[in-house]
């Protein structure tokens, strides 16, 4: 068991700096726990877990490492730690990291990833495995990822790009975008922000979208099979494509295209929906990228 | 039947309130409607989520002015408002039928009694500009608008845009159609307005916020600020959706959004005391 404690209540009044590499098995776990600033984890080809933090001096870290499990605590007097952790970790780590006005990112790992903040921004690429991250006030970012991702904030824009695997996207105030999705089922909400969405659409699978305030862009693949409903009160539904409509009734319709087998509700009280293809997706993402 | 005539009977239907041969029915319609079959989940999903909150008692003051408001005689309700019959004189029995945002409602102000709920209602705003990202397709062209849809127009077909998509800006929508301060009372009900005694939700989640303290700094002043915000958000939903209810009350779709849009708030309610359990 390793155990250390860097007590900062008696240092200077300047930032203080840690740095300490130990042994650990390769298939573990790493669990932070901090107030505020940031966590960075990377991975690395060692066995090695390496821990670099600048502090403040009224901020403790506890660092324990008991079996699989190294646990990163920071705290202060006052309740308030402020670190920025550097973490370099085993690639087939598992990562934990509960903050609260903590910035996180995780990079390159091959384990589960989950992350809380209030007041943080999220990063998480390069993962396989399981991507479970949530943020009150900063926007969360998912790239890369091989894995089932569900990834919520509520006040910020969430974007979710390149993830093969199930998707959840939520937020309140704020846009969500999801792009180069291999997924089967994919379901994003927000209230005030618009949803965009390019996805394979494959055969059995759900992909929903509601948001109330905003619009809800959805690329449609040439060989997708989906049975679509839309819904709207006061918006109204585009399409560059042709779409033959089952069925209209009040504030809804249904389109098919192929056999239908995918079961795609996209639904905006007062937003336009937009059925596009996946061209026009990224023509639209470029030209807004060279705006 | 349609889906409109039973709109009003699947809170009884879930409740087991219905004679069997009415249950019958609603079953057969169930097979046949989708969004009857999702507003009966989802009201099961409420009910079993407000059933599974810890008994907490709350504070007395708190529960006097629940109390009072419960224990008052009530006026007649709409037959068609199917929102809630209780009889203050009646000792035995006491009927309670809630529409699904009721339900909804009652399950968040038991929240707020389960846990140390900080978010705040607050009055509510008019929202602000309301603008769509600028996006492909949105010529206008072959929009096909649906406030004022034909109604069960099989295989019309929907036109190809004619026009480049990628080079039309995108219609920014400075005002909602729907004001968010509405307090007009729909089909199933406005709790705000609602003469009914839970219909006093507003007042009774003003109470409880002041006893869940969220003015006594127990929260990060910034978090208190995102959650507010976010808390109005979601109320300017709600009251929109109500107003549009009340326009058009037989509108599957501003079911499901009213009911979506409340377990949102329950969502952040949830956070919300998740997050001052925490301390943060």
């Amino acid at each position: 068991m390793l155990h250390l404690l860097i007590a900062g209540a008696m240092a200077m009044a300047v930032p203080q700096q840690m740095d300490t590499t130990f042994a650990v098995q390769p298939d573990g776990r790493l669990a932070v726990d901090t107030y505020a600033g940031s966590v960075d984890v990377r991975s690395w080809d060692r066995n090695e877990v390496r821990v670099q933090a600048t502090y403040n001096s009224r901020s403790d870290i506890d660092i324990d490492h008991l079996g699989s499990t190294v646990a990163i605590d920071a705290s202060a007097d006052n309740g308030m730690a402020d670190v920025r952790f550097i973490i370099h970790v085993p690639r087939s780590f598992r990562i934990i990291v509960d903050g609260v006005r903590t910035d996180a990112i995780v990079d390159g790992v091959r384990g589960d990833v989950v992350i809380e903040t209030v007041g943080g921004s999220i990063t998480v690429r390069n993962v396989i495995g399981r991507v479970t991250v949530e943020s009150v006030s900063g926007w969360v970012k998912v790239e890369d990822v091989r894995g089932r991702v569900s990834a919520s904030s509520t006040n910020q824009a969430v974007r979710l790009a390149r993830i093969n695997g199930d998707v959840m996207a939520e937020t309140v105030n704020g846009s969500i975008t999801m792009l180069a999705l291999d997924a089967t089922n994919v379901a994003a909400e927000t209230v005030n922000g618009s949803i965009t969405i390019g996805s394979t659409i494959r055969d059995g699978g759900s992909y929903t979208a509601s948001t109330t305030n905003g619009s809800i862009t959805m690329a449609i693949p040439d060989d997708a099979n989906a049975s679509f409903r839309t819904s709207t009160f006061s918006g109204s539904v585009v399409s560059s494509m042709n779409l033959t409509l089952d069925r209209r009734r009040s504030g809804e319709q249904s389109f098919r295209i192929g056999s239908g087998s995918a079961r795609i509700t996209l639904e905006s009280f007062q937003g336009t929906i937009r059925l596009v293809t996946p061209a026009e997706l990224n023509d639209a993402k470029n030209g807004q990228k060279n705006k | 039947m349609t889906m409109e005539h039973w709109t009003d009977r699947l809170s009884e239907y879930v409740d087991g309130d219905l004679d069997a041969a009415t249950a019958a029915a609603v079953d057969q319609h169930l097979v046949e409607c989708d969004e009857c079959s999702a507003i009966v989940a989802d009201l099961r999903f409420i009910a079993k989520s407000a059933a599974a909150l810890d008994d907490v008692d709350p504070p007395s003051h708190v529960w006097a002015g629940i109390a009072a408001a419960i224990n008052a005689p009530v006026a007649q309700h709409e037959a068609g408002a199917g929102v809630i019959r209780m009889d203050a004189h009646r000792t035995s029995r006491r009927s309670i039928t809630m529409s699904m945002p009721q339900l909804a409602a009652a399950a968040i102000v038991l929240l707020m009694f389960g846990g140390a709920v900080v978010a705040s209602l607050g009055p509510r705003t008019e929202r602000t500009t309301v603008a769509t990202a600028a996006s492909p397709a949105d010529t206008g062209s072959n929009s096909t608008a649906q406030s004022a849809p034909s109604e069960d127009d099989p295989r019309a077909a929907v036109q190809p845009a004619t026009a480049d998509v990628r080079g039309t800006p995108a219609r920014e929508r400075t005002q909602p159609r729907v004001g968010s301060s509405a307090r007009t009372a729909s089909r199933s009900g406005t709790l705000a307005s609602s003469p009914a005694p839970v219909g006093g939700y507003d007042a009774a989640i003003s109470e409880l916020e002041s006893a869940a303290g969220l003015e006594d700094g127990r929260l990060d002043p910034n978090t208190t600020r995102v959650l507010r915000q976010s808390m109005q958000t979601i109320d300017g939903a709600i009251a929109d959706a109500r107003e549009a209810l009340a326009t058009d009350p037989a509108n599957g779709y501003l079911h499901r959004h009213l009911d979506r849009t409340m377990k949102q708030k329950l969502d952040l309610l949830r956070q919300a005391s998740k997050i001052e359990r925490g301390g943060a």
